[in-house]
């Protein structure tokens, strides 16, 4: 099975607009983890236009849980063999958008976290 | 399914100093190149780069303290740990030297997966700027190339796109935003026909605000007042104009080369090179990054 790691940084869906906000990723095109604060967790991964520099998510995560989440993120990737394989890390829409999307117009949603040490995520993509 | 691994690697005591990739990493076990002793109480972990996806990109290493001597039992213990555990979650620690938790300053046990390893010593993960694209993507012509034909005044120029000028009469193009492409992109122009005297020819990055920084307009020295000229672009400058001049710029065979380096803001590079006329014999006088 193929895993893929999802990420969105948008309180809104009106505003999900390209891979700067939201991404899908192959866990395979991961190339490494490393926190650049003490409250910030890079996830690498190939870049998506293979251009020189890789691309990589920065999830906001509680002080001290570096460790613990990179765990969780690596967890996710080999747990769950009976999953469809779309894993959500983050994604931090609390708005839908669209009348006739699934979700309705307007609706509030709660944001989804893959753990509980993480609290939010932004896109770095070239 | 195959378990992918990851090793985790930390060089502070205090987990309140974990903030940044020289202090903690997590990279896959796939992207392991080599291990190799740099002392006889060091061995190095060498790993595809996590940060940069150039062909020749810089790999990135993790520099293990270990017992003396152990050079070999290190290595064999890091390949028994990499392929041993199947049914792990996939997450290894091989050396982790905090000792302090943070919030809270507990005192915590460092990690290491073999005896003989006692500590690390380096995370070397290196980010290569967007500078070092220059290597990979040459700013040149593109002979070969059927060009493409010569747009109205006003147009943007299509990437990766050849283009014969033969129009003397003033002309102002755009070029695309570097951003919205990607790294490699290129745009070239050859001038088949001379420009008109005092007639300008300008290329404007309108969604960018500038040129990369070193890009370069070059005047061939002619005779008389001809002396040669070159004009590099510095911040601010995102206007390239070329003004025709009797005996002077703008003549047959002036061509210009743009290299989008980095799919970012502000990526494209361009060498201008600028042909005299007629007797070639004119100094430069509008010709000039803005």
């Amino acid at each position: 099975m193929k895993k893929f790691f999802y990420f969105r940084d948008a309180t809104n869906e009106d505003a999900d607009l390209s891979a700067a906000v939201s991404a899908t990723v192959p866990v395979e095109n991961i190339t490494g983890m490393a926190p650049t604060a003490t409250t910030t967790l890079s996830v690498f991964f190939k870049s998506l236009k293979n251009e020189t520099l890789n691309e990589h998510v920065e999830l906001t995560i509680t002080l001290g849980k570096i460790k613990e989440v990179m765990a969780e993120l690596v967890q996710a990737m080999n747990g769950g063999p009976h999953s469809d394989g779309f894993i959500v890390v983050a994604d931090n829409v609390t708005t839908t958008d669209g009348a006739s999307s699934i979700q309705g117009n307007d609706q509030t949603v709660d944001a989804k976290y893959l753990s509980g040490n993480i609290t939010g995520v932004s896109l770095v993509t070239y | 399914m195959e378990v992918k691994k990851f090793l985790y690697f930390a060089t502070q005591a205090d987990e309140a100093n974990l903030d940044g990739p020289d202090d903690a990493v997590a990279l896959p076990a796939d992207n392991l190149v080599s291990i190799a002793p740099t002392a006889n109480n060091r061995v190095e972990m060498v790993f595809k780069s996590m940060a940069d996806n150039a062909p020749l990109a810089a790999n990135d290493s993790v520099v293990l303290e270990t017992v003396v001597g152990d050079a070999f039992e290190v290595a064999n213990a890091l390949v028994r740990v990499i392929n041993g555990h199947p049914h792990s979650d996939g997450f290894v620690t091989i050396a982790d030297d905090t000792t302090v938790q943070d919030p809270g300053d507990a005192t915590i046990a460092a990690v290491y997966a073999h005896p003989s390893i006692t500590g690390v010593n380096a995370i070397n993960v290196t980010k290569t700027a967007p500078e070092s694209a220059d290597a990979y993507y040459p700013v040149n012509m593109h002979p070969g190339v059927v060009a493409t034909a010569q747009p109205s005044g006003g147009a943007t120029l299509e990437v990766n796109s050849h283009y014969n000028f033969s129009t003397g009469s003033a002309l102002a193009y755009n070029i695309p935003s570097a951003a919205a492409g990607r790294a490699g992109d290129w745009i070239s122009i050859l001038y088949t026909a001379r420009i008109n005297n005092a007639a300008a020819h300008s290329f404007t990055t309108t969604t960018d605000t500038k040129y990369r920084d070193g890009s370069i307009i070059r005047v061939t020295p002619g005779s008389s007042a001809r002396t040669g000229f070159v004009d590099v672009s510095t911040t601010g400058d995102n206007v390239l104009t070329i003004t025709g001049l009797d005996d002077g710029d703008g003549g047959i065979g002036t061509r210009l080369m743009f290299r989008n380096m980095t799919g970012e803001a502000n990526g494209w590079a361009v060498e201008c090179v600028v042909e005299g006329e007629d007797d070639n014999s004119a100094a430069t006088a509008d010709t000039l990054f803005s």
